[in-house]
């Protein structure tokens, strides 16, 4: 038995099919990405070595990338300030033995499966200025002045996506808290309950400091799916008008398969690395100096 | 006895508040998808005139110039395709490695699941430029192969995460009775282990095939040909042909939600819990 | 560069197959001798001039012994990647549909196009086309594609309207103030313009900013002796702005798509419309409710403006190169003299296009707005070419964007010395 389970044969014909393609599709790209994010290469030059010149140009010339780097934080704020509590407060609001529980769940968390194109496409026509129920909602009750062109105004576009943006998450969210909620013990709150620790305090000193670390997790995924946010930008905006919702997953798109520039845009999808790995490590190690704290 | 009536009062209107803001809630996120499909069935001016009514008159040509004019029928084919090929190379080659690193003896077993797992932190757009290089190279471009790899390489890292998870639970000695009837590891594997992991591949394969089913980004980039195209792209080239014909749009994308929605009217709690798992795990 | 892409037709033939050598599977000894020959081109294969096109492949065919040319369509912003990717990886097809001037440029410097120069000397082929078509294909004095139509931007307006409030066609800013504020009073939206994809109202500002300053000031960033603060680009962005308060436009314009902008004007709601000519063949088809009701003007003059009424804005269309590793060169010359020919370019004109060569069309079977547009252009005294077409799109796009902003309330000296920046950083 145990030489069976030690043959390099057995393991490597296990192991192999699975390493291959994920060093083949995953590793060495990457690697190359880096390679190329040192060159100016357009489609039909060679490469040419320019340093680190993509990435100054970035972040001391490129107006348009600094406007997709700003987006993206101000996604993945929004994101996450609007979120975080809203699920919470959902998960605590159908936790424990409510009423029409079940038809909550799977109504709040039912956006998460539609792919965001459709929904991109379903929200444009909702934002649409002339037809859209937004406008037309504002307008036949009394609000007509708060009508907006939503998606093609600069100063509206960013919130409009953003609140798309919540509406198809905070629904995944809800039922992570959920589940690390109902995981609480019993006990705990029945203890809590004959103390007579009434409903906000049980919130405030058993539920929200035990569901902590996975609020954190959350965080991370909330924070990294923010940074890698294209599909949505894509469908309702491409990154306009004149690119007041361009973030940096559009404008990588932009640069490598339209302006085809490949060395820029590969510059581009190093920042945006970079920035995952940072932001994962960094919430990682907030949440897990407070799990020690606490 | 009066106490306790308005106390009793005071805790309805509580619970009538309460499931106002609950109701409102789910109001907001049923809304826009019922609004999409009646809508669907309207005439551009219908739409236009009274987006909120429910029309007397369905017009079912939407649908069908959706479906054939649109091309939206051969796309919704290519996604099934490329999906549900995804789908089972995964749960394969992804139980495989997970078998490999929980069931088999090696040094290096824990430092292969952990190089799986920084796969997570990975955007696939680092990846693009130099893979759509490659592909092209090899003329990998517009077949179904040039997503189906970079579809399966994505879904490994949090596949084998699960299915690794659940392996290493499995008791040891139930290998034992095979080897002693002379079974090979690979008996092993396919007759014991890989039937033993059900309920895992069962939830790899709802989370895959949703982020499957649902891809742009690589589908945008690798599939120019309108024959070939997955559903997500063509419905994004479909909006630029039929600019003007917003309720065959509507309709188009009824087409692509409504098999989502109706395997989640069957199946919700299990596809809740496989599209969180990864989290809540974590 | 959408523009384009409504246009018309393209093409293009898939360079993987091998020609040239006798393994052709085509059946017949005869015809396993000819080279195959792969066109790419852009476009949908039903479009009208697609088909154009496939009927002079088929010509081609039928009249040629020695070569025998497949065409392949793709849709027009997949072909840009397709085409660019197939040069990169030196499979260039033997010929391939271009834009004019930025597009063709990079490809020609890397050595990947044929130059036609030396052909078109020839037995004066040249002399069958335009005068001055060829300005936009010429690198360094030698011509490297040939155009089959073109394409100019058309102030279109609906005949109906302006006759019901007595408007005649404006020659001059003011006037057009006017007739902008009769079809207000009226209720009727003076342009039919959807600027949600932005090369639309970047088109009407080229024409504003040439009306103005004359061509000197583009041709100056062209070349880079001159930057988008020029005073005539300002005054355009102020114009385009000026336009916007007066309600030129329709409302939430930057909201809408092109598409259903120019239903607006089909329909009788919006009385004019500037678009390429390619709209020609949409606006007066047969189910159009304004087939017979549609006119065409130049686009007004400026008072004191440099600019002549007489310059047009637009580009050579559906042009045709050749690459480098062509197998046979003389067979594809002899592709675009098919092309070239009267036939196939009678054809192009009776289907609405406005054609590249110099040919008498028959008016009883042409289009009647196509024609009014040719002749207008008799007096034609210059054709300056589409921003994004010259520029190429990565300048190009960005001065779509930074008008777009404009006519949503950005102030034009501050958009303009954004895209300057951008220019500087992105030029080749």
């Amino acid at each position: 038995m145990e030489i069976m389970q030690r043959s390099k044969k057995t393991i490597l014909s296990f192991i192999l099919p699975a390493l291959i393609i994920y060093i083949g599709i995953v590793i060495i790209p990457i690697f190359n990405t880096v390679y190329y994010s040192f060159f100016k290469w357009n489609i039909l030059d060679t490469l040419k070595f320019t340093g680190l010149n993509n990435f100054i140009n970035l972040f001391t010339k490129d107006a348009i990338f600094i406007k997709s780097m700003k987006n993206t934080f101000l996604l993945m704020f929004w994101s996450l300030a609007i979120q975080t509590p809203l699920a919470i407060l959902l998960a605590i609001a159908i936790s424990g033995n409510i009423k029409g529980k079940r038809y909550f769940k799977t109504v709040f968390f039912l956006p998460n499966i539609l792919s965001s194109v459709a929904i991109g496409l379903l929200w444009s026509f909702i934002y649409n200025p002339e037809f859209g129920i937004i406008n037309r909602l504002l307008s036949s009750i009394g609000l007509g002045n708060f009508t907006r062109l939503w998606l093609a105004d600069e100063k509206t576009v960013m919130g409009s996506v953003i609140a798309v943006i919540c509406w198809q998450f905070v629904g995944y969210h809800m039922i992570i808290y959920l589940a690390a909620i109902e995981n609480i013990p019993a006990e705990l709150k029945e203890a809590a309950l004959i103390d007579g620790v009434n409903q906000n305090k049980m919130i405030g000193y058993i539920i929200l400091p035990l569901i902590r670390p996975i609020v954190g997790i959350d965080m991370v995924l909330m924070a990294t799916g923010s940074l890698r946010f294209f599909d949505l930008i894509y469908v309702m905006t491409n990154g306009g008008p004149n690119h007041a919702s361009e973030v940096i997953a559009s404008y990588m798109y932009y640069k490598s398969f339209r302006d085809y520039q490949y060395g820029y845009g590969s510059a581009v999808s190093v920042v945006l690395l970079t920035l995952c790995l940072v932001v994962t490590f960094l919430l990682n190690k907030i949440f897990q100096t407070e799990e020690i704290q606490y | 006895m009066k106490y306790i009536f308005r106390k009793h009062k005071k805790i309805q209107t509580g619970a009538i508040a309460f499931y106002t803001i609950l109701i409102a809630f789910s109001i907001t996120c049923l809304y826009p998808l019922i609004w999409l499909i009646l809508n669907s069935f309207k005439t551009n001016s219908e739409l236009f005139n009274n987006p909120w009514g429910i029309t007397t008159n369905p017009v079912f040509e939407n649908y069908t110039t959706a479906w054939v004019a649109g091309k939206i029928g051969i796309s919704f084919l290519n996604s099934a395709f490329v999906a549900v090929s995804s789908m089972l190379i995964t749960i394969i080659i992804a139980s495989m490695a997970a078998f490999a690193i929980t069931r088999l003896k090696w040094k290096l077993s824990g430092v292969v699941l952990g190089f799986f797992l920084l796969g997570v932190m990975i955007p696939i757009h680092s990846t693009l430029i130099p893979l759509f290089m490659i592909f092209n190279k090899i003329k990998l471009t517009n077949s179904y192969m040039a997503l189906i790899l970079p579809y399966v390489a994505f879904a490994l890292p949090a596949s084998i995460f699960i299915l690794t998870g659940f392996m290493s639970t499995i008791p040891r000695d139930i290998e034992e009775a095979v080897i002693i009837d002379g079974g090979s590891m690979a008996r092993i594997f396919w007759r014991i282990i890989f039937p033993l992991s059900k309920s895992p591949i069962a939830t790899i394969s709802i989370f895959n095939f949703a982020s499957m089913w649902n891809e742009l980004m690589f589908a945008l980039i690798f599939m120019s040909d309108p024959n070939k195209m997955t559903l997500p792209v063509s419905l994004t080239r479909f909006k630029g042909q039929y600019s003007t014909n917003w309720t065959v749009q509507l309709s188009a994308i009824v087409i692509m939600v409504i098999p989502s929605i109706t395997i989640y009217l069957f199946l919700s709690d299990r596809i809740i819990e496989s599209m969180t798992i990864g989290a809540v795990k974590g | 560069m959408k523009r384009i892409s409504v246009v018309l037709v393209c093409f293009v033939l898939l360079a993987s197959l091998l020609s040239g050598c006798d393994t052709s599977d085509v059946g017949t000894g005869s015809e396993s001798e000819k080279t195959k020959l792969k066109i790419e081109a852009w476009g949908i294969e039903t479009d009208p001039n697609s088909r154009i096109i496939k009927e002079a492949v088929n010509l081609f065919n039928e009249r040629n012994s020695n070569a025998v040319i497949e065409i392949e369509f793709t849709e027009q912003e997949q072909y840009k990647t397709k085409i660019a990717t197939l040069m990169a990886a030196n499979e260039a097809p033997d010929l391939f549909n271009t834009w004019a001037a930025g597009f063709l440029k990079p490809f020609v410097t890397s050595g990947k196009v044929y130059s036609i120069s030396d052909d078109l000397n020839k037995d004066s082929w040249k002399n069958s086309y335009i005068n001055g078509i060829f300005a936009p294909f010429t690198f360094d004095g030698k011509i490297y594609a040939a155009p089959t139509t073109q394409t100019v931007a058309c102030l279109f307006y609906n005949k109906e309207i302006f006759d019901q409030y007595g408007l005649k066609a404006p020659e001059t800013y003011s006037e057009l103030k006017n007739v902008i504020e009769t079809l207000n009073k009226n209720g009727i939206i003076p342009f039919a313009l959807g600027n949600k994809a932005p090369w639309v109202g970047a088109m009407f500002s080229e024409l504003v900013a040439n009306r103005i300053g004359g061509s000197e000031p583009f041709n100056k960033v062209y070349e880079g002796t001159g930057t988008w603060l020029d005073p005539s680009f300002i005054e355009a962005g102020r114009i385009m702005y000026e336009l916007v308060e007066m309600n030129a436009f329709p409302e939430g314009f930057n909201a809408l798509d092109n598409d259903p902008a120019q239903e607006l004007f089909k329909e009788g709601k919006a009385a004019m419309l500037v678009m390429g000519s390619w709209a020609i063949q949409q606006l007066t088809n047969e189910e159009s409710p304004l087939k017979g009701k549609v006119d065409v003007a130049r686009f007004p003059a400026m008072e004191g403006g440099k600019g002549n009424i007489n310059s047009w804005l637009g580009q050579p269309d559906q042009s045709f190169a050749i690459s480098t590793n062509c197998k046979n060169k003389e067979a594809a010359v002899e592709f675009l003299k098919t092309i070239a020919s009267k036939e196939i370019q009678t054809k192009f004109a009776e289907a609405g296009n406005l054609v590249a060569t110099k040919i008498t069309i028959d008016p009883a079977k042409s289009n009647p707005v196509a024609i009014k547009v040719a002749e207008l252009q008799k007096d034609m005294e210059e054709l300056f070419l589409f921003y994004d077409v010259a520029l190429g799109s990565t300048i190009g796009n960005e001065y779509n964007n930074a008008i777009q902003a404009i006519t949503a309330g950005k102030d034009p000296e501050e958009a303009l010395r954004a895209l300057q920046e951008f220019t500087e950083q992105n030029r080749e």
